[in-house]
């Protein structure tokens, strides 16, 4: 009676152990993997701040200005050659109305009178 | 038997004892972790004393100025050592910068940590990582950038080795501002939602390089520039120059390199009557028909206040204006009185520090007996010390219907604009104001502000500079402070030039129309598409435009 009895105790002993070992380890595997995550997400983070500290560098408005003077044939807008939506209408040329086909481009066509309004 | 039978009724009853006492403790067990938080009082609690963390500073439209980044610095444990002159060797090689003897003498410390070299770059980490030496290893190290580098730097200020602000935002921050930090810190995660200022890097950038461009033409030691949302009290641009570089803030501490808009007090000169004007016409004592006698001299004890300009005849109230004539304008204050002109000046805070979230804010000077010659210099911004962000924000008041709200660094909405404001001047007088501001840019002192299209008012400031002890002719402080649309004026600018000279193009003379106003032109041209104002072309403009693009200095 008492022999089965501790052969039980120390059977149940043993599967408890078993368990308690097992949810240990995996608790352990959790851990280490939320660590590495976390360790992760910091290191990503700080590449994030790397980045828009670096992007906020190059776009710099003087570099901006620098590179544009340098690469680009533009000049600075004069105020004349902003207006008004509703004066849009005043500043296209006539529009050639034909049908569909015999003009391929008429869009095309607006611009380039544009353009040669321009020069 | 009875012996074995009383052993084994020993024997149960321990089991029983043991059983119980294994059942309690069970119990309480099960107790515990089902029901933690029994008695809220007993529960420990973790408390951490955290630094917040130092956020990022972006300008208004979420452009980064300040932000910190780590970094990796390079250690070593001298113990861990196998072979000293191999690990120089290696060491030396990847990185030139370190001196042999130096790396020696560090590593042969016993000690178990020596800095070898902070802030190394990424790439150089690599390399000696790659090197396999076991004494050595990184630490991270933030470190506070300043990606624009120059520009803005006064607004931002700079931290030190520790990241603890020594001027401007930066220092704010850490100081008066500490609780808006603390708002900022998100518990727990160790990051901060960024500060978000006022400036608008491009206005920044504009008002930057104009300035540049200004101080070297008409060679200037320094100068300022000021640009104010007269409805919002916001500051959008805060210049002055020379300034420095707070990713490397040692120049900072040069006297020169003072931020000159807020922590320098000036007398401005002519730009203060519009502080008269201002009061003036609020009080009724002039009106725009009233005129005054400016044929002669004023005396003022033992000398006598004249006109720079001096035109010797009776001048209407807007000839006082466009004239800049300092008879005038000081006779209009005398009438105002005293003690009516001292509690106009108080009232517009001009006797007071102007107290921003900027810790370099200047304590104006003025004297300490108020007499009237003190009203009739002050008419005309002498005698009289103040921050020339002070005069921007007056000059706000007299356009945006006369309301005086408190400048802010920090991005700001109408409604809190409308808690920290206060009539000054009546809605008709402001209405007064913005015509004679305009009148001045269209055939007064101030017409090479005319930036065509925008509708510019302003009015010019040329101060004589105390040179040992007198005013001197030849060292002048130029000035230009001026508003844009005028029919309906959003942006107050003001320009400051210290001692700028002839240029070629100005006919000899250094008086603030013929440098600080046409730098505030060049300004308004480049901002005010920027902020957003539609330009109007009258005429006139168009004209000017032509001949402009004639000389091909705009494109077209």
């Amino acid at each position: 009676m008492l022999r089965f009895l501790n052969a039980l105790l120390v059977l149940g002993l043993l599967v408890a152990a078993y368990f308690v070992y097992a949810l240990e380890h995996d608790t352990r595997s959790g851990e280490r993997e939320i660590g590495r995550l976390e360790a992760q997400i910091k290191d990503e983070r700080e590449n994030y701040k790397l980045l828009i500290a670096e992007w906020s560098m190059l776009t710099r408005p003087d570099r901006i200005e620098h590179l544009a003077a340098k690469h680009l044939d533009l000049r600075v807008t004069s105020p004349t050659q902003r207006i008004g939506v509703e004066d849009i209408e005043t500043r296209l040329p006539p529009a050639q109305i034909t049908a569909p086909g015999s003009q391929p481009d008429p869009i095309g066509d607006v611009l380039r009178a544009l353009d040669q309004a321009q020069q | 038997m009875s012996n074995t039978l009383q052993g084994q009724k020993r024997i149960r009853l321990i089991i029983c004892g043991f059983a119980l006492c294994f059942c309690i403790i069970a119990v309480r067990f099960g107790q515990l972790s089902l029901w933690p938080a029994a008695t809220p009082g007993d529960q420990t609690r973790l408390e951490v004393k955290e630094k917040f963390p130092r956020p990022d500073i972006i300008d208004r439209n979420g452009v980064v100025l300040a932000t910190d980044i780590s970094i990796p610095s390079l250690y070593a444990d001298p113990r861990k050592i196998v072979d000293t002159d191999e690990a120089v060797e290696l060491l030396t090689a990847t990185m030139p910068e370190l001196r042999a003897r130096e790396l020696r003498e560090r590593l042969s410390q016993k000690r178990a940590f020596v800095w070898l070299k902070r802030q190394i770059t990424p790439s150089q980490k690599e390399l000696i990582h790659s090197l396999g030496l076991p004494a050595v290893g990184f630490r991270n190290e933030t470190r506070r950038v300043y990606p624009m580098g120059r520009l803005a730097a006064h607004v931002l200020g700079y931290v030190d080795v520790d990241s603890r602000g020594l001027a401007g935002i930066e220092k704010y921050l850490d100081d008066r501002g500490a609780l808006y930090t603390a708002s900022l810190a998100e518990p727990g995660s160790g990051t901060a939602l960024p500060a978000v200022l006022s400036i608008d890097v491009r206005v920044q950038h504009a008002v930057t390089s104009e300035l540049t461009a200004a101080i070297a033409k008409y060679r200037a030691t320094a100068g300022a520039g000021i640009v104010l949302d007269v409805r919002s009290g916001e500051v959008l641009a805060a210049v002055s120059l020379p300034d420095f570089n707070p990713n490397d803030p040692k120049e900072a501490q040069d006297q020169t390199r003072m931020n000159r808009f807020s922590g320098g007090v000036f007398e401005l000169g002519s730009s203060v009557k519009t502080v008269t004007f201002a009061m003036a016409l609020d009080r009724g004592v002039a009106d725009l028909n009233k005129t005054y006698d400016c044929r002669r001299p004023l005396p003022a004890g033992k000398s006598r206040i004249d006109d720079y300009h001096a035109t010797r005849r009776i001048l209407t109230v807007p000839e006082v204006f466009t004239h800049s004539s300092n008879i005038g304008t000081a006779k209009m204050a005398l009438e105002v009185g005293i003690e009516e002109h001292q509690a106009f000046l108080k009232k517009l805070g001009l006797f007071d520090r102007l107290r921003t979230e900027l810790p370099e804010a200047a304590e104006p000077l003025h004297p300490d007996r108020w007499t009237h010659i003190s009203t009739m210099t002050a008419a005309f911004g002498h005698g009289i010390s103040i921050q020339p962000l002070q005069l921007a924000s007056a000059v706000a008041a007299f356009v945006n219907g006369g309301l005086l709200i408190e400048p802010t660094f920090f991005k700001r909405d109408k409604e809190a604009a409308a808690a920290v404001s206060r009539r000054v001047i009546s809605a008709k007088t402001s209405e007064t104001m913005r015509y004679l501001l305009q009148l001045n840019v269209t055939e007064g002192t101030a017409t090479r502000a005319n930036a065509p299209g925008f509708r510019v008012g302003g009015k010019t400031g040329s101060a004589e500079k105390v040179i040992a002890g007198r005013y001197s002719r030849d060292h002048r402080l130029t000035t230009f402070v001026g508003a844009f649309p005028m029919d309906e004026p959003q942006f107050v600018l003001l320009v400051l030039l210290d001692e700028p000279q002839a240029a070629p193009d100005t006919q000899g003379f250094a008086t603030a129309g013929w440098n600080a106003v046409p730098a505030a032109g060049k300004i308004i041209e480049r901002i005010a598409t920027i902020l957003g104002v539609e330009p109007k072309i009258t005429p006139v403009d168009a004209l000017r435009l032509a001949t402009q693009v004639q000389a091909g200095t705009i494109g077209d």
